[in-house]
């Protein structure tokens, strides 16, 4: 990864950042939760939308633009904003 | 590092229900509520965890759109709220402090280091005698104790009193008895202390009545005092002999021989154990005894184990321990020459410590086996190389053989 790419990745605070580990995701750089149930959680990042699909989904900590998940993760998408 | 801790502190876990739960959610975000646990059961109700310092932002927030149940409070300001709202449970602690402290305030052990000459029973009685025994108040003279340990214990150099806890450590340092000073104007001889042969001797003032290689016993003149004059003068006619009287010194090297004999078991017992183990307790009140490990013992040879957790002397000599059985099965094995012989050695070394002068050196060391029907007797046969003169007066007149 050059430094311009580093930068990027870095600063982009409204791209979807997820970090997602076993039973466990993060999602970083949240502006506002558009759907949040079981089954979903979708949010919007700014410039896009990330939705987290599994079961038994629980929100073990929101603040500060971060968002921590646990549950049986299935699938990621992220929606582009038209 | 404010968060954790203010959950720490003190959260709330709440019940929502009501429509719209994400902008609920969204605007607790933008005014930095930090939220936990979010659990969504259906499409009104959700609940979550705040903190108690953001309850009462959250219910501005939600006004009258939601209904707001409070499930459980939790962190540790509550449970100190808890705690001290039940009466019982502050009497409780209070006694509780109060059993530690009297209890602290007594000696339940007395363990005695050091001691030598005397018995651990007589140094104890002593103690005893002079108000210090197990169940007495700590609050007692420690300078009057030692004092009347120094006037009733002879020749005692040191006593040292500490506390551990409810246990007082009593370390005695125990005194040579002074050798006795001769006069160094007084005319002395210098004797054998101890049975052995003439290795080196050099005498400084008297003269060597003895030569290299001769065996002396124990209060043998080896260095005599008395030095004989012998006139050289051809004029003088006297034939009475002349004598000087000295304070004999010089040094005198011996080999001196030992002989210790040791007893060791020939056969080593060996308990293993078969897997079955009884737990159980022993329960002292007083006089009364309940040992739940002796009782429903019906194992034929078992190894029993003690491990005392509760002890107190005021208001109620009690004691409670928890005792674990092992049913074991005993064998014996007869001991190689090499393991009596480790033996043997560590015995010797507390022989030679004992009966040796620290300055000696040993010269041979033989150990002799011979078996008995269950025991092994070890003779060690050893030579060492000692200064044996120590300085004796004498009478004048009085004439060496």
């Amino acid at each position: 990864m050059n430094i311009k790419d580093e930068m990027i990745y870095d600063f982009g605070l409204n791209m979807p950042r997820i970090l997602v580990s076993g039973k466990t995701a993060i999602i970083d750089n949240i502006k506002k939760i558009v759907l949040i149930s079981q089954t979903s959680i979708i949010v919007d990042n700014g410039n896009r939308y990330t939705a987290v699909n599994g079961d038994n989904l629980v929100v073990n900590q929101l603040g500060e633009e971060r968002m921590q998940i646990t549950g049986n993760i299935n699938m990621v998408e992220f929606y582009e904003r038209k | 590092m404010r968060e954790n801790s203010s959950f720490f502190e003190h959260y709330k876990q709440i019940k929502v229900e009501g429509f719209d739960q994400q902008r609920l959610i969204n605007n607790c975000a933008k005014e930095k509520i930090i939220l936990r646990d979010i659990k969504i059961k259906n499409d009104i109700e959700m609940t979550f965890k705040i903190m108690a310092f953001d309850y009462k932002k959250f219910l501005r927030l939600a006004r009258n759109k939601y209904q707001i149940t409070v499930i459980s409070e939790n962190g540790y300001k509550p449970l100190i709220k808890k705690i001290f709202n039940k009466k019982s449970t502050i009497i409780g602690l209070i006694l509780f402090a109060f059993i530690m402290y009297y209890q602290s305030s007594f000696i339940s052990e007395i363990r005695i280091n050091g001691y030598e000459k005397f018995t651990e029973a007589q140094v104890r009685n002593c103690l005893r005698e002079a108000g210090f025994y197990e169940g007495c108040s700590k609050n007692i003279s420690i300078d009057e104790v030692k004092l009347y340990l120094y006037n009733n214990l002879e020749d005692l150099s040191w006593v040292g009193i500490s506390y551990v806890g409810n246990l007082a450590e009593v370390t005695i340092v125990e005194g040579t008895k002074p050798v006795k000073k001769v006069d160094p104007n007084k005319p002395t001889h210098i004797v054998a202390d101890k049975d052995g042969y003439i290795d080196k001797i050099i005498a400084r003032e008297g003269f060597a009545t003895v030569s290299e290689g001769a065996f002396v016993k124990k209060g043998d003149i080896v260095i005599s005092g008395i030095v004989p004059i012998t006139n050289n003068n051809y004029s003088t006619t006297s034939s009475a002999a002349l004598e000087r009287y000295v304070h004999a010194s010089g040094e005198v090297t011996a080999k001196v021989p030992y002989r210790f004999t040791y007893y060791q078991e020939r056969y080593d017992l060996i308990k293993e154990p078969t897997g079955k183990t009884m737990y159980g307790i022993n329960l002292k009140i007083g006089n009364f005894n309940l040992n739940t490990g002796k009782l429903c013992n019906r194992w034929e040879t078992s190894v029993y184990k003690e491990n005392n957790i509760f002890k107190t002397i005021r208001p109620l000599p009690l004691s409670l321990s928890v005792t674990k059985t092992q049913e074991v099965k005993l064998y014996r094995r007869e001991c190689d020459k090499e393991e009596v012989k480790k033996a043997s050695e560590i015995l010797l070394r507390h022989s030679i410590k004992d009966k040796i002068r620290e300055n000696s050196q040993i010269l041979n060391k033989s150990l002799k086996f011979s078996k008995e029907e269950n025991i092994i007797e070890v003779t060690v046969m050893l030579e060492a190389l000692e200064q044996i003169g120590s300085e004796e007066d004498f009478v004048i007149g009085e004439r060496i053989d």
